[in-house]
């Protein structure tokens, strides 16, 4: 009998430690709100997960806004994501930053943002070392967009000639008056006059391809919402058109030259954030952070232009495409 | 049961093979721990080595590239735009500058190229007071200023100098000056390989965490106070770390790399190893208690089966056998205990057939004794001969179960025993028929001649029983002498239709009894003479008493008194009927007399005087209101007073007759004296005439002497 009381000790004991073992995790669920299908931030992002280990499918969902209703139905978008329980929301650009933060007002999902130039200004955060609420990320220029002044000067020194520079622009947008104000900056410090045009919607952008002025000896636009991809593709090709050298962030898409951090790099430190968030950090604590600016050359359109860049310029290019 | 056999041996075994193990164990345990503890701080000393290194390195290497660039490029010769383009190649080859600025032998930015921002000549600034110009200017040695955090990125900034020498005075002839960005220390230790719960970060003499794996712990601007030596701290997350730390010096500038893991982790084996002994020690308690459970079966099971053997066998259940499965000595030891309970069991067996017998014959003593105590009670409380006789053969036959009980009693000429009383039809049929022995007869007679008893427990083989018809079925038989004062009275004789009934206790019991109805008998015979006698005595002063007041009453015939008119009369007339009717009857008579002048008649009452059952007077009441009757009460006082009067009325008549008689006597005194007073005869016989003559008061007397 006192065997059977033993035996069914140590089973009992046997349980009890096998119960305290580790529980399997979850798999953490993280929304995807980019209104604009700027794809690079997101692969940028899920490669440095897979670099901390996060193993889709395992570790980590990703459940993607659906974003078909456009931005209008940005906020029920979001919405609807909230109602999958996501752990963390990884919004991309200001407007859905905001819209993402709004929504998870109040609850404790974090929200996580890219390709996001002026986070104070937008209100997602208070301060960079102090993010306060539950948003935190990686802005994608330098305080103040000083860095835009900087891209300038790299023109410049691809193509020293320049004198006049037309640069549509959105007034609308809070931030691409910031970004215009260091251009301005730049453009007084380097003896640059610059060609404005306010552009307020993208069908408006969509006439500038073929209105670029003619004394323009260079052509410059910001990231933001009216330039989409469509619109920088065929300013690129104008400008080529017109063998003018062309300052943007779509390098890829035609333009000569940028000075901006590149999406997957931005993406890749957003995740080693986003992993500090899942494992419990709140994102409060977590300074928002800048990123590394990269300095890329496009040299078929340089070439299709007919500008030479100089070796040396060349040897400081973070990236060529040839 | 803390003391038990079981209990003990287990506490030995535990004690033999656990504690020692356990002993092992802690020992084992610290050793381990303090080896690994040493080891965690030994890797996380290495692990700090590398970083300092790499650190010294990596500033050297900063330092280096600006000094190439002077030296090598010989910056100062260039013009404004070879220097800028210079500074711009080295702000791409080395992305830890932020910013570099020329400044010249006066302090003043020549050219200043940052990497962030553009930098026209309108931002050009005079530095000949900052201590990136001054110190460089005053040393010739690089400067390395204190860190700062950039306000536009948060990040940790460290100004670097060098200074540019004239070749040909050797004179400074400039600074060249790189804010340099601590961000790119990060990547150095995000290199380093380190374990889970490791960490490796840089503090600056402000303990300000100014390079860490996670750039956040930077841009929130912590801070960790180095503590004076290795050891195990409270870490940079306020947990419990095993912690090293090396302190390097570059431009005069303090830098703590520290390197710390968390206990859980840098202890991992330690507490493996202890969790591992602990699992141990539990299996080896767990095999130490099969063991000592395996051996409490084979040695302390056997002892506590007989324990509780014992135990209920103690507790009276005799019946009880150890199983005996062993040959060893617990096994003889059992067989010896089984041995032991049967003949334990047959003693008690037989000891309870022999308390059960005795039990049975002292309960029949009792039966006996108190059956004799009846009788003898009985026998104590009859003062009437035969009735008592008739009742002790009754109730000893009855008590002691008996066929037959008989009394004989010697005659008056002490030769026969005659039967006075027996029990049963056969008894009675003796007694009414007379029956008696000689004294030299059956056992009767035996025991009489020789007052003791005499048993014959097979009647028939009694060598003197006499057998009597009426007692034919008797088969054993006893007589018991009566004794009574030292004398034999007679005999008492039972008998028994069983054979060997009387034993020597029931002889002994019935011969007590004998001797206490021997003494009732005599005790009865001698009440019976002393009431004979009283009667005789009673009979005779009744008649004395009965002539005295038949005479006074003659004497003085009609006397009485009345009550009436609250006066005493004397009584005069005949008795009424009520009086005379309770003299005749003695008994008190209640009647009516008729009365007054209305003739309504009064209720009376006749109570007799008695003196010895003799009538000498009536006392006749009357009540005063015709309707009126005697209570009861009323008569019982009336009686009560009439017996009292009779007594006073003999207390008095005794006293008239003693008065009487003394004078009698005093006169024949006086007479005899006087008598006597003389020798002479003649005299005597002259005063004895005369004396008894006057004394008497006769008439005549005549005295003479004749032959």
């Amino acid at each position: 009998m006192k065997c059977y009381r033993l035996l069914g000790f140590l089973v009992l004991l046997v349980g009890i430690l096998a119960a305290c073992g580790p529980a399997e995790p979850e798999a953490a669920i993280v929304g995807v709100v980019n209104p604009f299908g700027i794809e690079m931030p997101i692969e940028g992002f899920k490669a440095g997960l897979a670099d901390l280990d996060y193993v889709e499918g395992e570790d980590v969902n990703y459940v993607n806004a659906d974003m078909s209703g456009g931005m209008a139905a940005l906020e029920s978008a979001v919405e609807d994501l909230m109602q999958k329980d996501v752990d963390l929301i990884l919004c991309v650009t200001t407007p859905a930053c905001q819209t993402a933060q709004k929504v998870t007002d109040g609850t404790d999902v974090a929200v996580l943002f890219v390709a996001v130039t002026d986070p104070v200004t937008a209100g997602l955060v208070e301060d960079f070392s102090d993010p306060g609420g539950n948003v935190t990320g990686i802005v994608s220029a330098a305080k103040g967009a000083v860095n835009e002044g900087r891209a300038l000067e790299w023109l410049l020194q691809v193509a020293p000639d320049i004198e006049q520079v037309f640069v549509p622009y959105n007034p609308d947008d809070p931030v691409t008056l910031t970004k215009l104000g260091a251009v301005q900056d730049a453009a007084a410090k380097l003896g640059v006059e610059l060609i404005l045009q306010e552009v307020q919607s993208s069908d408006a952008a969509a006439t500038i391809p073929s209105s670029i002025p003619e004394n323009a000896d260079a052509l410059l636009t910001f990231s933001e919402r009216v330039f989409n991809v469509s619109i920088v593709q065929e300013l690129a090709a104008a400008a080529i058109e017109r063998d003018l050298p062309y300052l943007a962030p779509g390098v890829e898409y035609g333009a000569l030259l940028s000075y901006a951090p590149t999406l997957s790099a931005i993406g890749r430190q957003a995740a080693r954030l986003a992993d500090q968030i899942l494992r419990g950090s709140s994102p409060a604590d977590l300074p928002v952070e800048t990123p590394e600016f990269f300095l890329t050359i496009n040299l078929k359109t340089a070439e299709a232009i007919g500008l030479d860049i100089p070796d040396e310029v060349l040897r400081q290019a973070d990236d060529i495409i040839r | 049961m803390r003391n038990s056999l079981r209990t003990r041996l287990i506490v030995f075994f535990i004690l033999v093979t656990v504690f020692p193990l356990l002993l092992v164990g802690i020992v084992l345990g610290l050793r381990t721990f303090r080896v690994q503890q040493q080891q965690a701080l030994n890797l996380q000393a290495q692990i700090v080595q590398r970083v300092s290194t790499a650190v010294e390195a990596f500033f050297w290497e900063l330092e280096s590239q600006l000094r190439f660039v002077v030296e090598v490029r010989g910056l100062q010769d260039l013009s404004l735009d070879q220097q800028r383009g210079v500074l711009s190649e080295l702000l791409t080859y080395q992305d830890a500058f932020n910013e570099l600025a020329l400044l010249d032998e006066a302090g003043r930015e020549q050219a200043r190229l940052s990497r962030v921002q553009t930098i026209g000549e309108i931002d050009l600034r005079d530095r000949s007071q900052a201590d990136e110009f001054l110190i460089p200017q005053e040393t010739g040695e690089s400067y390395f200023s204190p860190v700062r955090f950039d306000p536009a990125s948060a990040e940790p900034l460290l100004t670097l100098a060098v200074p540019i020498f004239d070749p040909r005075s050797g004179e400074i002839s400039g600074v060249l000056v790189a804010d340099a960005r601590l961000k790119r220390v990060w990547d150095l230790i995000a290199d380093v390989r380190v374990g889970e719960g490791q960490s490796v970060y840089i503090v600056d003499e402000q303990n300000r965490v100014i390079a860490h794996r996670n750039p956040s712990v930077v841009l929130r601007e912590t801070t960790f106070a180095i503590p004076g030596q290795d050891g195990i701290y409270p870490g940079l997350s306020g947990t419990d770390v095993v912690l090293a730390h090396d302190q390097i010096e570059v431009g005069g500038q303090g830098f703590y790399i520290v390197a710390e893991q968390a206990l859980s982790q840098a202890l991992g084996l330690a507490i493996t190893t202890l969790i591992l002994l602990a699992g141990l020690t539990v299996v080896a308690m767990a095999a130490a208690g099969g063991v000592a459970v395996l051996l409490v079966r084979q040695i302390v099971q056997p002892v506590e089966n007989l324990a509780a053997t014992a135990q209920s066998i103690s507790d009276g259940e005799l019946s009880r056998r150890v199983e005996v499965t062993q040959q060893d000595e617990i096994g003889r030891l059992a067989r010896a205990f089984n041995t032991m309970t049967t003949r334990l069991r047959d003693l008690i067996d037989t000891l309870e057939a022999r308390v059960t017998a005795r039990t049975v014959d002292l309960e029949r003593r009792s039966t006996q004794l108190e059956a004799a105590a009846k009788v003898g009670r009985a026998a104590a409380s009859i003062l009437d001969v035969n009735e008592l006789m008739d009742t002790v053969v009754d109730m000893i036959r009855d008590q002691f179960d008996l066929y037959y009980v008989g009394l004989f009693l010697l005659d008056e000429t002490g030769e026969w025993m005659v039967a006075r009383a027996g029990s049963g039809a056969g008894g009675q049929a003796i007694t009414e028929r007379g029956f008696r022995l000689r004294v030299s007869e059956g056992m009767i007679g035996w025991c009489v001649r020789h007052a003791e008893a005499r048993i014959a427990e097979v009647a028939e083989e009694d060598e003197v029983r006499v057998t009597i018809e009426e007692l034919s079925d008797t088969r054993s038989e006893a007589a018991l002498p009566l004794r009574s004062r030292g004398e034999v009275i007679g005999a008492l004789s039972v008998a028994s239709d069983q054979p060997e009934t009387f034993d020597e206790a029931l002889i002994t019991v019935l011969q007590t009894m004998a001797d206490q109805v021997a003494v009732a008998i005599d005790n009865a015979r001698l009440f019976a003479e002393s009431q004979a006698a009283l009667e005789a005595e009673q009979r005779a002063y009744g008649e004395l008493s009965r002539q005295a007041w038949h005479e006074l009453l003659r004497a003085r015939s009609g006397w009485g008194y009345r009550y009436a008119q609250q006066a005493i009369v004397a009584a005069e007339g005949d008795w009424d009927v009520d009086m005379r009717k309770a003299a005749q009857t003695g008994q008190t008579i209640q009647g009516a007399s008729p009365t007054g002048d209305n003739g309504e008649a009064v209720s009376t009452l006749a109570i007799p005087i008695q003196q010895r059952g003799q009538v000498v007077g009536v006392l006749s009441f009357r009540k005063d209101e015709p309707g009126e009757t005697w209570s009861s009460e009323e008569i019982t006082v009336l009686e009560d007073l009439v017996e009292q009067l009779g007594v006073a009325l003999e207390s008095a008549r005794l006293y008239e007759d003693t008065q009487r008689r003394a004078a009698r006597e005093r006169v024949t005194g006086e007479i005899a004296a006087r008598m006597r007073e003389t020798l002479d005869m003649e005299a005597v016989l002259e005063t004895a005439a005369g004396e008894i003559g006057k004394a008497l008061d006769l008439a005549a007397l005549d005295v003479r002497l004749d032959l």
